[in-house]
């Protein structure tokens, strides 16, 4: 009877293989005969002669057979590994290499790990396999083209060999295969990886990493290009900065060493002439930048999610299957929604909500919040610019930080603090549940714990007033905490960078936090080890660092230690200390008072049962929370001059965070392992009472987390800075600029600035803004009393202009303030609707020439010819680093009796160059070194790939 | 020992840190940081005098800062400081300037007394400060009463004024009354005769179109064609839906009440009458309709006779209104005094007072929020000498009075607890030869500067 499946056997059969068509000449070198000769001749298709010879391109001299199949290394062909390779190659002509899969055997696993099956090279010619390395060979891949393949165990045409000219001597195997797989690309033929030939690499002899990488790079380069050789340089160079971060310092040396080698040895190159290919006829066979993004993105989600693992599994049992299986032993979890994932989930959808409404055109700004520079150059002008009239000073050491961290939203300034105030919540939970997870905090307790801590910055208004500084003074808490968790467990020169490079930047953010931090370690046990000081002096050094030049400008406004960033944006009104003790500072952006006393309230509640349950457990917490209500009541009760002479009134935010992150952290560790005690005990009122607490604390934190997604970040608002009128943007920025004198009036004061440029952005409040900064402020605040109450003196007109006012703005319709202001002698005439009005003044500008007549100039404007007693006077406080020139004749600085800079212009005419001299940026790159330094030692070991 | 010690007393630890760090004192901006002012940001009041007589108008000025000065209108420039808190200027020749530090709290007073003539009777107001809007209640221009409104511009570019006069029968007709041009320094008397008349009092609207102006109406009573007495109108609060008129004495006269609707709707006003027990209304006088744009006149003497009183008047339609009393006198006595609605005080004010003779003024000081208030009088002489002071309790919506020493010249002091809650002014009687010479003076907000709210430097602005 007939089979009636026959049709599917007959299908699933392998064709049958005429070996005696194809004969195939093996060429094994010398040194290797002993190793690969018995899996040779126990091949299910045995090779027609097997040549052994000293190279391989001697060996294919004598090689009489259709296909070469190569032997470099000593390797272990499977029994079926030429008859499978044999079998592809005879399908088509066309193909003229074909690479079998290199697998590494396993001491005790059944599968063996891959290695390669076909490879490539990545833009910056890095050599890597085809497909990713390190899975089980579980016959999951299928016959593919690639770009070439390994040398050892290669089978390739004899012809093709000819026209290629056989291998590259010098090269490695693995490299020597990829540049003959280049050649038969390049003529046409194709070049297939096929994983159903098996050879294993028994002894794995990794080449030398400086050779192989030189060799790399002159293969890459091998089309002479500049350009492609600048890529590869520049790309080599950060290879070696992300080895070096990943503190694998022998792979980072190997990678400049081969760089030297590569740029140093002329002559190596001669080895690879004539042996260019056509790019085009390569094209899809080497990575895209898309799939390379996506390759790291997987990895990076792979990290993320074993993290993610990681911390859920913390102190959970480990199975039996754990301890006695081999490498792919499963753990057979139980497919239910852990606290962590449920927490996860929650966090998630509520930052969402939250967020939706910070989305959108325009810059984020709020009462803490500037907005941001229009571009990343901008934001390092505004730190590193010198301020004129003020020896020392220049912009807040925070927005260093700012624009260090600004590189990782490519440089979009404003992207970084959107990003900021919508992933704070998120961000610092996941920070605090890492740390309270480091201490030993079991999962739920953990989860509602770091979501309380990581209300804080929203309760207390930070995130609705727009106060940067003290969110990200959120997220650095939890990191720095964690970090000396890490090095009060294991002392050492990487943990304590950790907590330096954590710590310099809390410092910048808020100054307090260096010493605090010091004297944490120093109450650490960790301390006294033997290298325990100098740990220590590598912080203090980084928070010294961290400040830079301004931890000795400051020293003419010792009170700017005791504020956070952008203390002069902050309320001069003293809150209350029990509105403190709530984390209800005050402020448009601050949660309702009676969602603070919920949350905060329980919060004091849970750390004090947690104390008194474990006191030797939550003690640490209380003393932080102790700590940072003392310091927000302290600081608040004082006035402080802080650059550039403003007063100011240190804020509370930044330690009603570490109140409550010090209250979250008692609790979490006094209460934590409270159900499991449950389970001794018979119902009754320790069940009640536990279940009242724990519902009481769930819901609190759950009512902050409410009112966060509800209207959390309501209070910030975006800004198109188009208040000012379009006409007078353009004077301010034109090549003889402006200022502006805007005026508002709202509901209980009225507000006023003198504008110039592109208006105050980011930081900039801590630099002199014009105004600011004597004898501009005595006379700036004189002008503008006058205006508003209506003196109308002749001295108005004139004053406006010494402070280089060309536009008086009024914002609103104020009939008062209109006609105050229109009766000042020498104003133009007064211009607006019911938004606002504009007056000019005539003839001033930020720098006029002063003599025949007035005239506005500025930098790069061209000057005429004029009298001799002609004088460019600057609406700027004079100050000895003020360098103006015309044609590069350089001009006579004058000070004049009012405290402007001035310069003795004389007849002179041609082009104007004015600047205010910065002196050598020395110490912007003394920081920028300190903090790759701490992030190398801080950074993770960078795994090796075996 | 008990595991719960240490926790214990930790807690206690933190708890006594606190409420120690809590009672420390708090520092308060220091003011030459933050309230930044110099010698030139001063501010004027602008002091009427009666033009073309012969009448000696005194000008008196106090401040308890001490740092006045004053100047005529048409010279600024010429300024003379004031030695000491209060100075009275008996030479003026034509109106005057009284300044002070913007910050300081000041007050400016003119005083014209007559026995006979058009402006017989004693006439007194509290000096005002340039404004763009300006109104007037109770202005006659009729066969009883002939009115000028005198216009002060103290800046040094030429106002223009325009007047709305407002009727009973609605806007009325004024030719002549736009584009009233006021020279810079200067003084300008426009008779309202020759603009229109009407049966009623009615109100006026001064507003410039360019600059500012300082205004005041010089009402004369006429008995036929006899003198029946003068005084100044000063300007009423601007329209808002609650006005406060404080300041009504007690005893015989008219009270006649003109309340004006500027609006574009009916405005129905309730009248309450601030007694010293509280709120009371008025029979037949509850609530008042006003068609739109009309100024309507309220005969209350009889009800108001009574006792001093203030009133308050409220409406969901913006009004204001003001009060034109006499002295109930015989035609050889008559007098007429002016009260009208006030600001309330929102900081200290002060009053100069320079009666001409020792009298014993009375002090009103009228809730006009239905909280009691608590207010601080105090009375000075020129020398310095405090003649009187005491804290007074205002119930909410009511009228205190207080009889202040008798005493010449002197500086009335009034220091609300709470800013906004009390509206004052200053009733004085006293003869003038054989007329019974009476006035009411507003108690402004004393420092010119508590017009304007605080004004602090703000980067944001802009952005």
């Amino acid at each position: 009877m007939t089979d009636p499946w026959a049709w599917l056997r007959r299908d699933g059969d392998e064709p049958q293989l005429d070996a005696t068509a194809h004969p195939v000449s093996a060429i094994v070198l010398t040194r290797v005969q002993a190793a690969v000769e018995p899996f040779l001749n126990g091949q299910t298709t045995a090779p027609h002669q097997i040549l052994v010879a000293d190279t391989l391109a001697e060996g294919a001299e004598r090689a009489t057979g259709e296909w070469l199949w190569l032997f470099p290394e000593a390797v272990q062909p499977a029994p079926d590994a030429l008859q499978q390779l044999l079998r592809t190659g005879a399908e088509s002509q066309r193909i003229g290499l074909i690479g079998p899969l290199m697998v590494q055997s396993q001491r005790r696993a059944r599968v063996d790990l891959i290695e390669s099956c076909g490879l490539t090279l990545t833009p910056i010619g890095r050599l890597v396999p085809a497909v990713e390395g390190g899975e089980p060979d579980q016959g999951q891949l299928s016959a593919m083209a690639v770009l070439g393949v390994d040398a050892s165990a290669a089978l390739v045409r004899r012809d093709v060999w000819q026209q290629a000219n056989g291998v590259v001597p010098q090269l490695p195997s693995a490299l020597a295969g990829l540049e003959l797989g280049r050649q038969v690309n390049s003529s046409g033929r194709r070049v297939v990886a096929e994983p159903a030939a098996r050879v294993v690499r028994a002894t794995p002899a990794p080449p030398d990493p400086v050779e192989q990488r030189a060799w790399e790079l002159r293969l890459a380069s091998s089309d002479g290009s500049l350009w492609t050789r600048l890529r590869l340089l520049i790309g080599s160079l950060l290879g070696a900065l992300g080895f070096l971060l990943g503190k694998d310092a022998a792979r980072a040396g190997a990678e400049l060493r081969a760089i030297g080698a590569w740029l140093g040895d002329r002559e190596a190159v001669s080895a690879l002439a004539g042996r260019e290919v056509d790019a085009q006829a390569l094209k899809g066979l080497t990575p895209s930048r898309r799939e390379l993004i996506g390759q790291a993105a997987d990895r990076a989600a792979g990290s993320v999610a074993e993290a993610w693992a990681g911390l859920a599994d913390r102190g959970s049992d480990t199975s039996l299957d754990e301890l006695t299986g081999d490498d792919f032993a499963a753990k057979g979890r139980r497919r239910s929604l852990s606290p962590l994932a449920l927490g996860a989930y929650l966090v998630g959808i509520l930052a969402v909500v939250a967020g939706w409404r910070l989305l959108g055109d325009g810059r984020l700004a709020d009462a803490g919040l500037l907005p941001s520079q229009t571009s990343w150059g901008d934001l390092v002008a505004a730190w590193l610019d010198p301020v004129a009239g003020q020896a020392g000073m220049a912009g807040p050491p925070w927005l260093g930080a700012t624009a260090l961290a600004a590189l990782a939203t490519f440089g979009q300034v404003e992207w970084l603090v959107t990003l900021a105030f919508l992933v704070v919540v998120p961000l610092a939970w996941f920070l605090a549940l890492r740390t309270l997870r480091a201490l030993g905090v079991e999962g739920p307790a953990a989860v509602i714990a770091a979501l309380g801590y990581a209300l804080a910055p929203v309760l207390t208004g930070a995130v609705g007033g727009g106060w940067l500084g003290v969110v990200t003074w959120a997220v650095l808490l939890p990191l720095l905490a964690h970090a000396l968790i890490v090095w009060a467990e294991r002392p050492g020169w990487g943990t304590a960078g950790a907590v330096a490079l954590w710590l310099a930047f809390a410092t910048v953010q808020v100054p307090l936090a260096w010493p605090l931090a010091l004297l944490a370690m120093a109450a650490l046990p960790a301390v006294r080890s033997g290298p325990g000081v100098g740990h220590w002096l590598l912080v203090a050094a980084a928070g010294a660092v961290a400040l830079g030049p301004a931890l000795i400008a400051w020293t003419a406004f010792p009170g700017r230690y005791l504020t956070s960033a952008s203390p002069a944006l902050a309320s001069l009104t003293a809150p209350d200390p029990w509105l403190l003790a709530l984390a209800h500072p005050g402020g448009a952006a601050v949660a309702p008072l009676w969602i603070s006393a919920v949350v905060v309230g329980v919060a004091w509640l849970a750390a004090l049962l947690g104390l008194f349950r474990r006191p030797r457990d939550a003690a640490p917490g209380l003393v932080a929370a102790g700590l940072g209500l003392l310091a927000a009541v302290l600081l608040t009760r004082l006035v402080v001059v802080v650059p550039p002479g403003v007063q100011a009134r240190p804020q509370a935010l930044p330690w009603l965070v570490l109140m409550l992150g010090g209250l979250m952290l008692a609790a979490a560790r006094g209460l934590s392992g409270l159900s499991a005690e449950l389970r001794n005990r018979t119902l009754g009122a320790w069940h009640a009472g536990v279940l009242a607490v724990s519902a009481l604390v769930i819901v609190a934190v759950g009512i902050g987390a409410a009112w966060w997604a509800w209207d959390g970040t309501s209070g910030l608002r975006r800004t198109e800075s188009d208040g000012v009128p379009p006409f007078v943007r353009v004077a301010m920025t034109s090549d003889a600029p402006v200022r502006t004198l805007a005026i508002a009036r709202s509901s209980g004061e009225i507000r006023w600035a003198l504008l110039e440029g592109d208006l105050p952005r980011l930081g900039e409040d801590e630099r002199a803004l014009p105004g600011t900064l004597e004898p501009q402020r005595a006379l700036a605040t004189s002008v503008v009393n006058r205006l508003l109450s209506g003196s109308a003196d002749d001295q108005l007109s004139a004053d406006l202009a010494r402070l280089g006012v060309g536009y008086v703005w009024l914002r609103g319709s104020d009939p008062d303030l209109r006609t105050a202001i229109g009766n000042v002698p020498g104003l133009g005439v007064g211009t607006g609707d019911d938004d606002g009005a504009t007056w000019p003044v005539p003839n001033s500008g930020r720098a006029v020439i002063d003599g025949d007549g007035v005239s506005l100039t500025g930098d790069g404007r061209t000057v005429a010819a004029g009298s001799a007693t002609r004088r460019l006077v600057l609406a700027e406080p004079a100050d000895p680093r003020w360098q103006a020139d015309v044609d590069g004749r350089p001009l006579a600085p004058l000070t004049l009796p009012d405290g402007r800079q001035a310069f003795t212009l004389g007849a002179e005419s041609g082009v104007l160059h004015l600047r205010l001299y910065p002196g050598a940026p020395v110490w912007p790159w003394v920081q920028l070194a300190v903090i790759g330094l701490l992030a190398v030692l801080a950074a993770p070991r960078v795994r090796r790939r075996s | 020992m008990n595991r719960a010690v240490w926790p214990t007393v930790g807690v206690l630890a933190l708890a006594g840190a606190f409420a120690g760090a809590s009672v420390l004192p708090v520092q308060v901006p220091f003011a030459g940081l933050g309230t930044p002012d110099d010698d030139r940001a001063r501010v004027a009041v602008v002091c009427p005098t009666v033009a073309g007589t012969a009448e000696i108008t005194a000008i008196a000025a106090g401040s308890p800062q001490g740092s006045l000065g004053t100047a005529p209108l048409a010279r600024p420039d010429s300024a003379s400081a004031i030695s000491g808190s209060f100075g009275v200027t008996t030479q003026a020749s034509g109106p005057m300037l009284v300044t002070a530090p913007r910050l300081d709290v000041f007050s400016g007073t003119t005083r014209t007394a007559a026995s006979a003539g058009s402006d017989r009777g004693l006439s007194m107001m509290s000096c005002d400060r340039p404004t763009a809007s300006q109104w007037f209640t109770g202005v006659q221009s009729s066969k009883t009463g002939t009115a000028d409104l005198v216009l002060f511009n103290a800046d040094a570019q030429d106002a223009s004024v325009d007047l709305t006069v407002y009727g009973a029968g609605g806007r009325v007709t004024a030719p002549g009354s736009r584009g009233i041009i006021v020279p810079a320094h200067s003084r300008r008397v426009v008779p309202l005769g020759p603009l229109f008349t009407a049966e009623q009092p009615v109100s006026i609207k001064v507003a410039t179109s360019a600059g500012r102006v300082a205004a005041a109406v010089r009402q004369r009573m006429l008995n036929g064609d006899a003198p029946a007495g003068s005084d100044w109108l000063p300007p009423t609060a601007d329209p808002a839906s609650a006005v406060v008129i404080p300041g009504l004495p007690a005893g015989k006269g008219v009270r006649d009440l003109v309340v004006v609707n500027p609006g574009d709707r009916t405005a129905s006003v309730a009248l309450q009458v601030l007694g010293p027990d509280g709120p009371t209304a008025v029979p037949g006088f509850e609530t008042l309709d006003l068609p739109p744009g009309t100024s309507r006149s309220i005969p209350l003497g009889g009800a108001l006779a009574q006792t001093a009183s203030g009133l308050r008047l409220s409406s969901e339609q913006k009004i204001t209104a003001g009060v034109l009393s006499s002295n109930g006198e015989g035609a050889a006595a008559i007098d007429i005094a002016t009260q009208v609605a006030t600001a309330p005080l929102t900081g200290p004010g002060v009053l100069a007072l320079s009666p001409g003779a020792a009298v014993s003024p009375v002090l009103h000081l009228t809730g006009g929020t239905n909280e009691p208030a608590s207010v601080r009088v105090r009375v000075t002489n020129p020398g310095g000498s405090t003649l009187l002071d005491r804290t007074v309790s205002v119930p909410g919506f009511a009228d205190s009075t207080l009889t202040l020493p008798k005493a010449g010249d002197v500086l009335v002091s009034v220091e609300p607890a709470v800013a906004g809650s009390v509206h004052a002014s200053v009733y004085v009687q006293t003869k003038v030869d054989a007329v019974v010479g009476v006035a009411s003076l507003a108690v402004l907000p004393g420092a010119a500067a508590a017009t304007l709210p605080p004004i602090r430097q703000d980067p944001r602005v802009g952005s």
